[in-house]
């Protein structure tokens, strides 16, 4: 499903593209060397300029590398489970955005506990409730850290 | 010997029954807060603070310091079972830990993390016992080109381009730099590399980044590979633990020379952190089994842990002397110190000298106490590694995902947390280093700083790091180890080809 | 089934009932832009525990750090403004808009009251070749622009606005003392030792310990009148130096809390910053509290803006 040679070209991309907001990012600032030494912008540009040659250099590697280049790195069967994971992972930050981390944890864990380990309702369920029960007294009454809280702690009169 | 006497008087004050039970308090509240991810030492010491308000100036430290030990013991509880540093400086515990505890070596690892970071804590007091005066007056030495000096010696002395391709190390390393360039540039007051974007003002953590490249990206390599948890197994064999520590001795040379990379570390404030990934570079290329690093050698697990221990108590002896904190966890002390009447100084050693060597004789035995409780607990480590995975494996992610929050508390970083997970799942699967990023990411603010306000001292010039004696020799030595592997590499191949001449003559 | 229902009905029942009691019926959050055990931190953590007393309520310390400051002063200029929230603000977000670093300022906040003052100093080092300020004064005149150094905070921060008045009071160029930016007191402190810097223009407090060592010397401070800790060292004003500088901590809140909710926060407020037991735990830290109406505040805001922004003008470090 996925390649040595794909994977390796779509990491120089990501690499490429970082770089290239460096220099933009530098280029806001003095890049040069003054009186006073580095100005903000040193840093980042030359940081930049070297992420975006080496990229290049290791896109180019890889364009060259022979029969590895075809070596599977994610078949489709792995791909499937890894999406299976990652998929609800972004649902799960996404919910948290919205609704708060208690009420997103409890969800995902009913969620994933039920369908990807195909546990019992009772299991998911009880699983699902006592993580945040448990985050609860450890981070909002032990150590005081508030957890991210959505409206409907706000509306138990908990937030 | 004023300080033995002392001490011996210390150990009287600390050796009550009230406050044996505030170690054993102290560190197990450290090690809660030293496995989950996210809340580290400050947040555990910042919250018993008010706590110690209506305590005797002793007991609270005691408390608090015990507190200190108990999550740097804890941290490395998960980076040697799950993969997931709990703490910053147990980061460099995970290359070898994590190895040994997937060859069903977990408690082994363990027994090596924590009896070498009870020696290096240890060895971090008798220090300070023993050399107060000089540590002191050393810790005052340093200026910001000395800052840099240390932070470009770790870095030297832990980057290696041996293994894997060259260019991925440098891609790695650029990553890590600059990353912490992200955020206000505290020199010039300018935002860098912002866009504007509100939620990078604060800068890319470096814990969320690790939550994400480890514990996440771990996640995602683990199911790729199907459910099942890699054959670590915890269960704690009291057989294992013995051999384990007989074995210890054998490591004296890099328990030795990971405290005093330590100590140093700690006094000169250069952090815990930086400190382990130093001692792990020093013992990788010194040691005679340095090629097997990286796939569960106990020396990478000893010289880290060693370092970090030492550190983070040797940090307490500028905080108490100088008011000089070595550490986020020594600054709050510091804070803690003076609600409670106390002005830290050399005038603390005398006035109060009950409370300072309470405190001492205290960091011995609550080092002890601490060495004991946290191999008690492995067991409950165990029970939950018996767990299915389809049940621990998501309960991990939540604890991943809510130590992204309290880093900052910023629902933004939870989305940070994921992308690097899938950027810690790539790197692993196309070999790129994932170890100089952190290691870039935890010295580049601050080597980047301290570099900048040298260069502004000495108007420009470069000649400032060397300056003097000091900022010489440790610069020099950095620029020798960086150039070490190349120049012995070099050594061997001239040595083939003269061995290949004399064969053909 | 019954069971499960009744557990359902209470839980439904008990906001209805935590809503009819008014405010305070949540806990409240005091957001702090800077570290856990700092100066900020550890005067609001002080306070907190009074307004828990006085509210009967939880009240949460939540550290926001990051950018100068930037990120938890605009948690709290947008957070809700229902009563909830309020937050500690420090000298910093007055100049936030000047420096370009972010929208925020006086404005943007409900200005409660300040909490308390911390003066600046004069500090040197106790080998070096001052021993009091006139001293010291003499070699500034003397020297060349930029040829001494002074630390204490980051670029255009508090104490470097200390030095820079200093100098201009004593009819000296604002930017006389070149500034070192540093991370706070303590590393500004050691620079200070170690002779990478001439000067410390932070808070005498921070200094003690190192004082108390025998390695540097308070040869004046900057606040109104003498300290306590140090007795010796004279004001400038005595020293004929029309200048005096404190920096200072505040509450603050979002904009446009209903009115009644508003009076009996900051009566709240008012009554825990004033209890014995807040007041001792400042004084053994060797805080100095203050009180004011938010009409005096916000004169005294609008008053440093001036002050603040002139200086950073002459300093070259004005953006806009």
């Amino acid at each position: 499903m996925l390649t040595r040679l794909q994977l390796e070209l779509a990491a120089c991309a990501v690499v490429f593209v970082l770089g290239s907001l460096s220099i933009l990012g530098a280029l806001e600032h003095e890049v040069g060397w003054a009186a006073d030494g580095p100005q903000a912008g040193y840093f980042p540009f030359r940081l930049g300029i070297i992420l975006v040659v080496v990229s290049l250099a290791i896109a180019a590697q890889a364009l060259m590398m022979g029969e590895r280049r075809r070596q599977l790195v994610l078949s489709r069967e792995s791909a499937r489970r890894m999406l299976g994971f990652f998929l609800p992972l972004v649902a799960y930050v996404g919910i948290a955005q919205v609704l708060g981390l208690y009420i997103a944890t409890a969800l995902y864990l009913a969620f994933v506990l039920r369908t990807m380990g195909s546990h019992p309702w009772r299991t998911s369920i009880a699983v699902a409730l006592a993580v945040p029960a448990v985050s609860w007294v450890l981070f909002e009454v032990w150590f005081t850290v508030p957890l991210l809280k959505g409206p409907v702690e706000v509306w138990l009169g908990l937030a | 010997m004023g300080n033995l006497d002392a001490l011996l008087q210390g150990f009287a004050i600390a050796l009550t029954f009230e406050h044996i039970l505030l170690m054993i308090l102290g560190v197990l509240l450290g090690i809660l807060v030293g496995v989950l991810p996210g809340l580290g030492a400050p947040n555990g010491v910042t919250l018993l603070l008010p706590i110690t308000f209506s305590m005797d100036p002793v007991s609270a430290i005691i408390l608090l310091t015990s507190t200190y030990w108990g999550a740097l013991f804890g941290g490395s509880t998960t980076s040697i079972l799950f993969n997931i540093p709990g703490e910053p400086s147990s980061v460099a515990t995970t290359f070898d830990g994590y190895p040994m505890a997937r060859d069903g070596r977990a408690s082994e690892a363990l027994t090596f993390a924590f009896m070498s970071a009870g020696f290096g804590a240890l060895l971090g007091v008798v220090v300070i016992t023993l050399l107060s005066g000089f540590v002191t007056s050393f810790a005052l030495k340093f200026g910001p080109a000395e800052y840099f000096a240390v932070y470009l010696l770790a870095f030297c002395s832990f980057i290696a381009f041996g293994s894997g391709s060259p260019l991925k190390t440098i891609v790695s390393i650029a990553l890590g730099f600059g990353f912490a360039t992200v955020g206000m540039d505290s020199v010039s007051g300018a935002m860098r590399l912002t866009f504007d974007f509100n939620d990078l003002i604060r800068g890319i953590s470096f814990l969320v980044v690790v939550i994400g490249l480890f514990g996440i990206g771990e996640m995602l390599l683990t199911l790729e590979e199907g459910l099942e948890f890699k054959g670590a197994d915890a269960r704690l064999r009291p057989r294992a633990v013995l051999a384990a520590i007989r074995r210890l001795p054998r490591y004296w040379v890099t328990m030795l020379r990971g405290s005093a990379v330590g100590i140093w570390m700690g006094i000169t404030p250069g952090g815990p952190t930086a400190a382990s990934f130093m001692s792990y570079g020093l013992a990788k290329r010194m040691s005679k089994r340095g090629a097997h690093f990286g796939k569960g050698e106990p020396e990478g697990v000893i010289a880290p842990e060693t370092a970090d221990h030492s550190a983070g108590t040797a940090a307490m002896l500028p905080m108490l002397a100088l008011g000089i904190p070595g550490s986020a966890t020594a600054a709050v002390m510091l804070g803690g110190l003076m609600i409670w009447g106390l002005n830290p100084g050399p005038m603390l050693f005398v006035e109060r000298a009950d409370f300072v060597w309470g405190m001492i004789a205290s960091m011995y035995v609550g080092n002890v106490v601490g060495v004991i409780l946290v191999l008690a607990t492995v067991p409950l480590f165990a029970a939950m590694l018996s767990v299915p995975f389809t049940i621990i494996g998501p309960i991990i992610v939540t604890v991943c995902i809510v130590g992204a929050w309290t880093v900052a508390g910023a629902p933004f970083d939870l989305w940070l947390a994921v992308v690097f997970g899938i950027a810690g799942w790539a790197m692993k699967k196309l070999e790129y280093p994932i170890a100089p990023l952190i290691l870039a990411m935890v010295i580049g603010d601050r080597a980047e700083d301290a570099f900048r306000q040298s260069m502004i001292m000495s108007q420009g010039s470069i000649t400032v790091l060397w300056s003097n004696a000091l900022v010489g020799t440790i610069s020099t030595l950095a620029l020798l180890l960086l150039a070490s592997p190349f120049v012995t590499a070099w050594i061997t191949s001239m040595r083939a080809r003269k061995a290949l001449h004399a064969a053909r003559e | 089934m019954l069971n499960r229902r009744a557990v359902l009905a209470a839980g439904l029942a008990m906001p209805a009932i935590a809503h009819a009691q008014g405010w305070p019926n949540r806990p409240l959050t005091v957001i702090v832009p800077w570290a856990a055990g700092g100066g900020a931190d550890t005067v609001t953590r002080i306070i907190a525990a009074g307004i828990e007393q006085e509210l009967r309520q939880t009240v949460n310390v939540v550290n926001r750090t990051g950018g100068n400051g930037v990120v938890g002063h605009s948690a709290i200029a947008t957070a809700p403004a229902d009563g909830y929230t309020i937050g500690t603000g420090t000298s910093e977000f007055v100049n936030f808009r000047l420096l370009g670093q972010a929208d925020l300022g006086p404005n943007s906040f409900d200005l409660i009251s300040r909490i308390s003052l911390i003066p600046a100093g004069v500090t040197v080092k106790a080998d070096g070749p001052w021993r009091d300020f006139a001293a010291f004064a003499a070699a500034l005149k003397e020297g060349r622009k930029g040829q001494y150094t002074g630390s204490g905070v980051g670029t255009g921060g508090a104490w470097h606005l200390a030095a820079a008045g200093m100098t201009k009071a004593m009819g000296l160029p604002a930017d006389q003392i070149r500034w070192i930016p540093s991370q706070g007191g303590a590393p500004a402190l050691q620079d200070l030792v170690a002779g990478g810097v001439s000067v410390f223009t932070g808070s005498p407090v921070e200094a003690k310990a190192l004082a108390d060592a025998g390695q540097v010397r308070v040869v004046a401070v900057m606040g109104s009148e003498r300290m306590a800790a140090y007795p010796d060292a004279p004001t400038l004003k005595e020293l004929g130096i029309d200048w005096t500088f404190e920096n200072w901590f505040a509450f603050l809140a979002p904009r446009n809390i209903p009115a009644p909710v508003r009076a009996q926060l900051v009566e709240a407020l008012q009554k825990a910053h004033a209890r014995p037991e807040v007041r001792r735990a400042m004084a053994d830290r060797g805080i100095v509290p203050i009180w004011e109406t938010s009409e005096q505040f916000a004169t005294f805001a609008s008053r440093v803006s001036d002050t603040a922004g002139g200086l950073l003008r002459e300093l070259g470090l004005a953006r806009s």
